[in-house]
C-alpha cells in the first residue's frame, strides 16, 4: 500500500507538471503573482505563463485567436508588456477584442489595470499591411500581463503557423485548429522537442455550406518549454526553435474541380518550368546565345567552355544581396542593369551554358538563413534561391555566379543547408548542396632567429576557398594595407617586398609572400632562448568555451589550416627542449589534429596541421569537439627552448 | 527667323542651368584621390515662409565610384502630418553620363518609420534606389519638404562621411526680416553672400573644390572638422505653441511652456511621496522618490508631432505607469516637487559618440531629457528611463558634457558629472593555485567602479542572470576554463560598481613543456590593442575615456619547480598614460601585480606615433613569460 501510494504520488508529480492551466481571461491566482522566480530557469527575464492559440478555417474566412500570460521577473523582462500585432489590412483584415490588462499586488489585494483606447496606436506598415502597437499600463518586475486579440481574414486561406518556444521560457504553450475539410495542409513539426498532446479528429466548424461543415481538429501542446539560447555553430534558429508549420496542399470546394496547391515534388518541375523560372522567356533571348557562343568560340574542352560563360556572368552581373528561384526581370534588363537577384544570375548561367551545348539543370535551394527544406513538404515556398548543376572536371559540380571572390568549386556559405532540388527535364533528384572541396589557410615560415631573439627570413601564405575570398574582399575594398594590418595585427614585424599573387585568379589561391622580421615571439633570458613558435593564424582559445550544449555543432564547410615553420638556431646554441609531437583525432574522420616538432642540425622544423572534414557533429561529440580544441590550444601554446652551448 | 533666335536662346540657358554634364572621365584627379563617392553638385535651399511654415529642398548630384559609395544611391525621406514630401525625383547615369534611368512612383517605396526604441512615432518613410551594378555611375535626387511648424532647421554639413570630395555645393537659406533665420558657422570663415529683396533676407555659401576627408582614429567626430552651419529660427511656431529661440532663456521659456500645466499628481500618489519622504534628509528624499520612480515606470516611447518635445503630463504616467524620457523626467520633477525638492528638467545630447551641444547658439540640438536636483553645491543627476540605473549615475550615455537646465527664468548651460581616471578603476585579485602540468585552480574577484560599471555592458548584464555566465566566458580571456562558481554584486551608489567573483579551472593556465612551465602571469587583462598607423596625421589626437587598472595575482606554486626566468619589471610612462608591472617571488608564492592608468585628454596630432609606440609597449610588456623548471 505504501509502495503504491509513492507510487502513485510520483506518477502524479510528473503529470501535474503538464496539466493545463486554468486559463480565462481576468481570473488570476495570487500564486502568479507572488512569484518572484521561475523555478525551472532561475535566470528568466519573464516567464510565459500560458500562450494560447486557436486557428479557424472555414472556408469563408479564416479566424485566428491569441491569449497570452506572462509574468515579468527583473527590469529586462518589462519590454514584453508592449505588445505588435500583425494583420492584412482594408476590408478583407480585422483586428478584434484586443485587450490586454496588467495585475499587480498592491498590499495584498490584486490591482487590475486594463488597457484603454489611448495606449494602443494603429499604423499601416507598408501597402497592405497594418500593425497594431499596445503598451500595457503600471508594469513593474513582479506583474503579470496579459492579453488577447482575434484576428479575421475574409476569403483567403490562411493559417497561421505557431511557435511554441521562445527567446523566454513557456509553462504552458498550445495550438487548435479547426480546418474544414475542403482545404488540405500539410503539417510539419519543427524543432528539437516534442508536443506531450497531440490529438486530431474529425469535428464541426462555421459552414461554408453543410457539404463542408466538416472540420479536422487539431491540439497540439507542450509544457515547460525551455528558453531558446543561441549557440556558436548553429545556422539559422528557425531551424532549431520548437514550431508546427502548415503548408497548403489543396482546397477541394464542392462542385468545383480541386484546386491543387501542393499535389507532388513531380508536380514543382513542371510549374517551376512554366511559371517561375520564365523558360521561355529565357530561352527565346537571342543576345545570350550570340554571347554565348561568342564566348566559346575557339574553346573544345567542355570545362574551357564552362569557366569562360562563369567567368562572363559572374563579373558582369552583380548581385543585390535578393534571392530569388526564379527570374525576377526580363534577362535584357538583368544584363543592361548588370544586376539581379541569384536567380536572375544563375539562370542567365543556366541558359548561356545550355547554349554552348553544356549540361545545365536548376538546383532550388533553401538558403541557411531560410532554414532547412523538408522533403515531406512538397512546396516550392520552402525555396528561396537557385543554383546551376553542371559537369566539371568529369564529374556534376554545383556552381553560383553570385560571388565575384569565390572561385568556381565553392558556392557562398549561406547557400550550403541540406537538401536541394534539381529539376530535369525528365524528373527530379534530391541533391545534397555541401561543399566539398576543402578552405585552406597554409603559413609557411623560413626563418633565421639571431641572437637578439629576432626571427629574420621569409613568410609565405596560400589562402584558398572562402580564406581566399576574404582575403581577396580585404584587399581589393581596403587595400593591401589594411589586410596586412589584419594578418599581422599585434605583432611586432617588419615587411619588406610584399608580392601578392593570384588576386585576380579567384580559382588559384590567393598567394602572398613576404621579407618579414619578427620580434617578440621570443624571449632571451641569459644563456636561454625561449621560443613561441606558432607565430601566424595561432589557436589561441577555445572556441567551445560553454561546458553544456545544447544543438548541434555546425562549421558549415570543411577547412584546414597548415602552418610550417623552419627555424635555424643561433650559431653557439643547441635546443634544449622541443615540443612533443601529438596527434589528435575527431571521430569518423572528422577531424584531424597532427603536431609535429623536430631538429636537425641547427634547423628546427614546426608543423601543425587541423583539418576539420565533417560539417556537422552531435550534441553527444561535444565534450569530444572541446577536448580537440583544447589540444590545439595547448600545444600552439607551447614553448622551444634553446641554450647556449657552454664550451 | 526670329523665331529659331528665341529658341536658341532658351536652349543655352537651360543648358547653363542643368549643366548636366556627368561624365566621370572629366573628373579631376584632385577629387577622385582617396573619394568612394563626389558630390558633383548639391544645392539645398532652406525656405522660412512664415514663423510656422518652411520648405527644404536638394538638388544632390552624386558620382559613386565604387561599391563603399553605394549607399549614396540610396534616398530616405522622412514625412510625417506636420512635414510633407512634395517632391520626389531622381535619375541614374551611366559612367559618361547618358541617362540610364529615372525614378517612377512605383519605385518609390513607402513605409511607417518607427525608430528601434519606439512604440510610436507618427513618422512615415519615402525610400528610392538607384544603384547600378558597375562602376563609377551617377545618381541624381531631387527632393522637397513642406514644414507646418518651424522649431529645428537641419543643420548642414559639407560632408557626412570620409571619403566624399565636393566638388560644387552651395546652400541657401531665406527668411522674412521679420522671422530672420540665425546661424552659426562651423569649422570654416566663409561669410554669406547675403542679398535682401522685398523684406527678404537670402544668404548663401558656396563650397567648391573640396578633396575627400580622412577619418583618423582617435580622433573627434567628422563633424567637428568639416565646414557646416548650425541654424536656429529666431520667432517660431510648433502646433500653436509660439516661441523664440534668439536666447537660451528664451528657447528654455518655450520648453516650460509646453509643461506648465502638465506636472500636477494624483493627490493619491502626492500623498503617497509625502509620506514615503517625510522627515527624511534632502538626499536620502531624492533617492527615495528615485527608487519609487524607478519600481513604478518603465520606458515606452511615444512621439507625435509636438508630442516629440512635449512630455505626456505628470498624471498620465502615474495612470500608465510609462512614458518616453520626457515624459518620465517631468514626472521625475513633479514627485520631486511633492516630496518639496525644487528640480530641474534637463536637455542633453545623449550617446557616447555624439553631436557636442554648442553652446553659444541656442537651437534645438538635444534628443533626451533628464533631471538635475540642485542640491548646495553638489547637483545630483537622474536618468529616469531606466529601471535599474544607479541612483545619480551619468555615465557614458549622458555624463561629463554640456546641457540645458530648464530653469524658472528661462535655461542654463550645465555640465553633466565627470568621473576622474582615479574613479574610473577596474581592480582584480586573484589566487592561482597551479600544478605542475600547468592547471590551475583559481579565485577571481574583480571590482568595477565608475565608467568602469559599463565595461562590455556589464551594468546590463548585473541585471540579466541568463547574461551573467557568458559574459564572464566572454571577458575572461583565459584558454579553456570552466567556470565552477561565480556570483555578481551590484552596489549602486553615486559612483557605482560591481563586483564580479568567479571560482575556475583553467587545464591549461600555464604551458608545461618538458622540464618546464611557461606562465603568463597576465592572462586576465592582457592589452592586444594597437593603433593602426596614419601617415600625414592632420587631426589632434582624443582619448575618450580616463581610468585606472589594477591587476594583483597570486600565484601558488607546485613543489619542485624553481623560476628559471622571471622577466625584469616594466615601467612605461607617456602622456597618454602609465603602467607598470612587477613579480616578486617569495616562498613558493609568485607575486604579480600590473598597473594601468590612461589619461583623457586631447593631445597634438603628432603626439599620435607615440599613442602607437605607448601601446606597442604596453601590449610587449603584457605578453611577457616567466619560466620555471622542474628541480628534478
Amino acid at each position: 500500500m505504501r509502495i503504491l501510494t509513492a507510487l502513485l504520488f510520483a506518477l502524479s508529480f510528473t503529470l501535474s507538471a503538464q496539466v493545463r492551466p486554468p486559463i480565462k481571461f481576468g481570473v488570476i491566482s495570487k500564486d502568479e503573482l507572488k512569484m518572484t522566480v521561475y523555478e525551472k530557469d532561475s535566470s528568466a527575464a519573464a516567464v510565459i505563463l500560458f500562450d494560447v492559440g486557436e486557428s479557424t478555417l472555414t472556408g469563408l474566412s479564416s479566424t485566428y485567436t491569441r491569449h497570452t500570460r506572462v509574468k515579468i521577473l527583473t527590469e529586462a523582462g518589462l519590454n514584453y508588456a508592449n505588445v505588435v500585432v500583425k494583420f492584412y489590412k482594408g476590408n478583407i483584415g480585422f483586428l478584434r477584442d484586443f485587450k490586454a490588462v496588467s495585475y499587480n499586488l498592491v498590499n495584498g489585494a490584486v490591482e487590475e489595470t486594463k488597457v484603454e483606447g489611448e495606449n494602443k496606436f494603429k499604423e499601416e506598415f507598408v501597402e497592405g499591411i497594418q500593425v497594431a502597437r499596445m503598451a500595457i499600463p503600471k508594469v513593474r518586475v513582479g506583474s503579470v500581463i496579459e492579453y488577447k486579440y482575434e484576428i479575421e481574414l475574409l476569403r483567403y486561406f490562411e493559417l497561421r503557423d505557431w511557435e511554441f518556444q521562445h527567446l523566454i521560457p513557456c509553462k504552458w504553450s498550445e495550438y487548435k485548429t479547426h480546418v474544414t475539410q475542403a482545404a488540405e495542409y500539410h503539417v510539419q513539426f519543427l524543432g528539437y522537442l516534442s508536443p506531450h498532446i497531440n490529438e486530431e479528429k474529425q469535428d464541426y466548424c462555421g459552414a461554408l455550406n453543410d457539404e463542408v461543415r466538416q472540420c479536422k481538429y487539431n491540439y497540439w501542446a507542450m509544457a515547460n518549454v525551455p528558453a531558446f539560447r543561441e549557440e556558436p555553430f548553429i545556422s539559422s534558429y528557425k531551424n532549431y526553435i520548437s514550431t508546427v508549420k502548415f503548408s497548403l496542399a489543396s482546397i477541394n470546394l464542392p462542385r468545383r474541380l480541386p484546386q491543387i496547391i501542393m499535389s507532388s515534388w513531380e508536380n514543382l518541375r513542371f510549374r517551376y518550368f512554366e511559371e517561375t523560372f520564365a523558360y521561355g522567356k529565357v530561352k527565346n533571348t537571342l543576345f545570350l546565345q550570340k554571347k554565348a557562343e561568342e564566348l566559346t568560340k575557339g574553346l573544345t574542352h567542355p570545362d574551357d567552355k564552362l569557366v569562360a560563360i562563369f567567368n562572363y556572368v559572374k563579373d558582369n552581373l552583380e548581385w543585390t544581396r535578393f534571392y530569388s528561384y526564379g527570374t525576377t526581370k526580363d534577362p535584357k534588363k538583368i544584363m543592361e542593369e548588370k544586376k539581379g537577384s541569384s536567380g536572375d544570375i544563375n539562370l542567365i548561367l543556366l541558359s548561356m551554358l545550355r547554349y554552348a551545348g553544356l549540361p545545365a539543370d536548376p538546383l532550388l535551394i533553401s538558403t541557411r538563413d531560410h532554414g532547412i527544406v523538408r522533403q515531406e513538404i512538397p512546396s516550392g515556398s520552402q525555396f528561396n534561391s537557385v543554383l546551376v548543376m553542371s559537369d566539371y572536371k568529369g564529374k556534376k559540380t554545383i556552381i553560383d555566379a553570385t560571388n565575384k571572390l569565390l572561385p568556381l568549386e565553392f558556392l557562398p556559405s549561406n547557400c550550403l543547408n541540406g537538401l536541394g532540388y534539381l529539376a530535369l527535364d525528365n524528373g527530379f533528384k534530391w541533391v545534397e548542396v555541401m561543399q566539398t572541396s576543402k578552405t585552406r589557410n597554409s603559413v609557411d615560415l623560413n626563418l633565421t632567429l639571431d641572437e637578439n631573439g629576432n626571427m629574420n627570413g621569409k613568410y609565405a601564405s596560400s589562402l584558398t576557398g572562402y580564406e581566399g575570398q576574404s582575403g581577396r574582399q580585404t584587399i581589393s575594398k581596403e587595400g593591401l594595407k589594411i589586410h596586412l594590418g589584419e594578418t599581422f595585427k599585434g605583432k611586432e614585424i617588419l615587411l619588406r617586398d610584399t608580392t601578392v599573387e593570384n588576386l585576380d585568379k579567384v580559382n588559384e589561391p590567393l598567394k602572398q609572400s613576404y621579407n618579414v622580421t619578427i620580434a617578440g615571439h621570443s624571449q632571451k633570458a641569459g644563456e636561454v632562448i625561449y621560443i613561441d613558435p606558432i607565430v601566424f593564424s595561432k589557436q589561441a582559445s577555445n572556441p567551445f568555451v560553454l561546458e553544456e550544449r545544447v544543438y548541434p555543432i555546425d562549421f558549415i564547410h570543411p577547412k584546414e589550416t597548415i602552418l610550417t615553420l623552419r627555424l635555424k638556431v643561433p650559431d653557439g646554441y643547441a635546443v634544449d627542449e622541443l615540443p612533443q609531437s601529438k596527434m589528435s583525432i575527431l571521430p569518423e574522420g572528422g577531424g584531424k589534429f597532427v603536431y609535429g616538432a623536430s631538429q636537425n642540425d641547427g634547423l628546427i622544423t614546426i608543423t601543425s596541421q587541423l583539418i576539420v572534414n565533417r560539417v556537422l557533429f552531435t550534441v553527444e561529440e561535444y565534450p569530444n569537439l572541446r577536448e580537440f580544441y583544447n589540444i590545439v590550444v595547448a600545444k600552439h601554446n607551447e614553448q622551444i627552448v634553446l641554450k647556449k652551448i657552454s664550451k | 527667323m526670329r523665331r529659331s533666335i528665341i529658341l536658341f536662346a532658351f536652349l543655352t540657358i537651360s543648358w547653363v542651368g542643368y549643366s548636366q554634364n556627368y561624365n566621370v572621365a572629366t573628373l579631376p584627379e584632385t577629387l577622385k584621390k582617396n573619394a568612394n563617392v563626389i558630390v558633383r553638385e548639391r544645392n539645398e535651399k532652406f525656405i522660412i515662409l512664415a514663423k510656422d511654415r518652411a520648405t527644404h529642398s536638394v538638388h544632390e548630384v552624386f558620382t559613386i565610384l565604387n561599391e563603399k559609395g553605394k549607399r549614396y544611391a540610396t534616398k530616405v525621406l522622412l514625412y510625417s502630418p506636420l512635414q510633407k514630401i512634395t517632391k520626389f525625383k531622381g535619375t541614374v547615369y551611366d559612367a559618361n553620363g547618358k541617362e540610364i534611368r529615372h525614378l517612377k512612383s512605383d519605385d518609390i517605396y513607402d513605409q511607417s518609420a518607427i525608430s528601434g526604441f519606439s512604440l510610436y512615432e507618427d513618422n512615415r518613410l519615402k525610400a528610392a534606389e538607384l544603384a547600378q551594378g558597375v562602376y563609377p555611375y551617377t545618381a541624381e535626387f531631387e527632393y522637397e519638404t513642406e514644414y507646418k511648424y518651424l522649431f529645428y532647421i537641419p543643420r548642414f554639413s559639407l560632408v557626412h562621411d570620409e571619403k566624399v570630395a565636393v566638388e560644387k555645393s552651395r546652400y541657401t537659406i531665406q527668411s522674412p526680416k521679420k522671422a530672420m533665420a540665425r546661424y552659426k558657422l562651423l569649422n570654416h570663415n566663409q561669410q554669406p553672400i547675403e542679398s535682401i529683396q522685398n523684406d527678404i533676407v537670402t544668404r548663401e555659401w558656396n563650397f567648391d573644390n573640396t578633396p575627400a576627408f580622412r577619418e583618423e582614429s582617435f580622433s573627434a567626430e567628422l563633424v567637428d572638422h568639416v565646414p557646416g552651419m548650425l541654424f536656429g529660427p529666431t520667432e517660431f511656431s510648433f502646433e500653436n505653441y509660439t516661441g523664440t529661440m534668439d536666447s537660451w532663456a528664451n528657447f528654455g521659456t518655450w520648453i516650460s511652456s509646453l509643461s506648465n500645466d502638465r506636472k500636477i499628481l494624483p493627490i493619491k500618489t502626492k500623498n503617497e511621496i509625502e509620506k514615503i519622504t517625510s522627515g527624511l534628509p534632502i538626499e536620502d528624499k531624492i533617492k527615495t522618490v528615485y527608487e519609487y520612480l524607478q519600481s513604478k515606470t518603465r520606458y515606452v516611447s511615444i512621439q507625435i508631432g509636438i508630442g516629440g518635445f512635449q512630455p505626456f503630463s505628470a498624471s498620465v504616467v502615474d495612470e500608465s505607469g510609462y512614458g518616453d524620457c520626457k515624459a518620465l523626467s517631468n514626472y521625475t520633477v513633479s514627485l520631486l516637487a511633492a516630496a518639496g525638492v525644487k528640480a530641474n528638467y534637463v536637455l542633453i545630447q545623449a550617446g557616447s559618440d555624439t553631436n557636442k551641444m554648442i553652446t553659444d547658439f541656442p537651437s534645438s540640438q538635444f534628443n533626451h531629457a533628464v533631471v538635475a536636483v540642485p542640491n548646495g553645491k553638489d547637483t545630483l543627476w537622474l536618468e529616469c528611463t531606466s529601471q535599474t540605473n544607479p541612483f545619480g549615475y551619468m555615465g557614458t550615455f549622458t555624463g561629463d558634457r554640456k546641457a540645458l537646465m530648464i530653469t524658472d527664468g528661462g535655461a542654463k548651460v550645465v555640465h553633466t558629472p565627470r568621473y576622474s581616471e582615479n574613479q574610473n578603476v577596474q581592480s582584480r585579485i586573484g589566487y592561482v593555485d597551479l600544478d605542475v602540468t600547468g592547471g590551475a585552480k583559481a579565485t577571481v574577484i574583480t571590482t568595477y567602479s565608475g565608467l568602469q560599471y559599463e565595461k562590455e555592458k556589464l551594468n546590463f548584464v548585473l541585471n540579466s542572470p541568463d547574461e551573467q555566465k557568458k559574459w564572464i566566458y566572454r571577458n575572461t580571456h583565459v584558454p579553456n576554463f570552466d567556470i565552477n562558481n561565480f556570483s555578481f554584486a551590484n552596489n549602486k551608489e553615486r559612483i557605482p560598481s560591481a563586483i564580479v567573483s568567479m571560482d575556475l579551472y583553467a587545464k591549461n593556465y600555464a604551458t608545461s613543456s618538458g622540464k618546464r612551465l611557461f606562465l603568463n602571469p597576465n592572462l586576465m587583462n592582457r592589452s592586444t590593442f594597437l593603433p593602426g598607423a596614419i601617415d600625414h596625421r592632420t587631426t589632434p589626437v582624443i582619448t575618450e575615456n580616463g581610468f585606472v587598472e589594477v591587476d594583483t595575482l597570486h600565484f601558488k606554486l607546485p613543489d619542485g619547480i624553481y623560476p628559471e626566468f622571471i622577466p625584469p619589471a616594466t615601467e612605461i610612462k607617456s602622456v597618454f598614460g602609465e603602467y607598470e608591472n612587477s613579480y616578486h617571488f617569495d616562498q613558493g608564492v609568485l607575486l604579480y601585480i600590473r598597473r594601468i592608468k590612461i589619461h583623457k585628454g586631447v593631445f597634438p596630432a603628432e603626439s599620435y606615433t607615440e599613442l602607437i609606440n605607448f601601446y606597442n609597449r604596453v601590449g610587449k610588456s603584457d605578453q611577457a613569460k616567466i619560466v620555471f623548471l622542474s628541480k628534478t
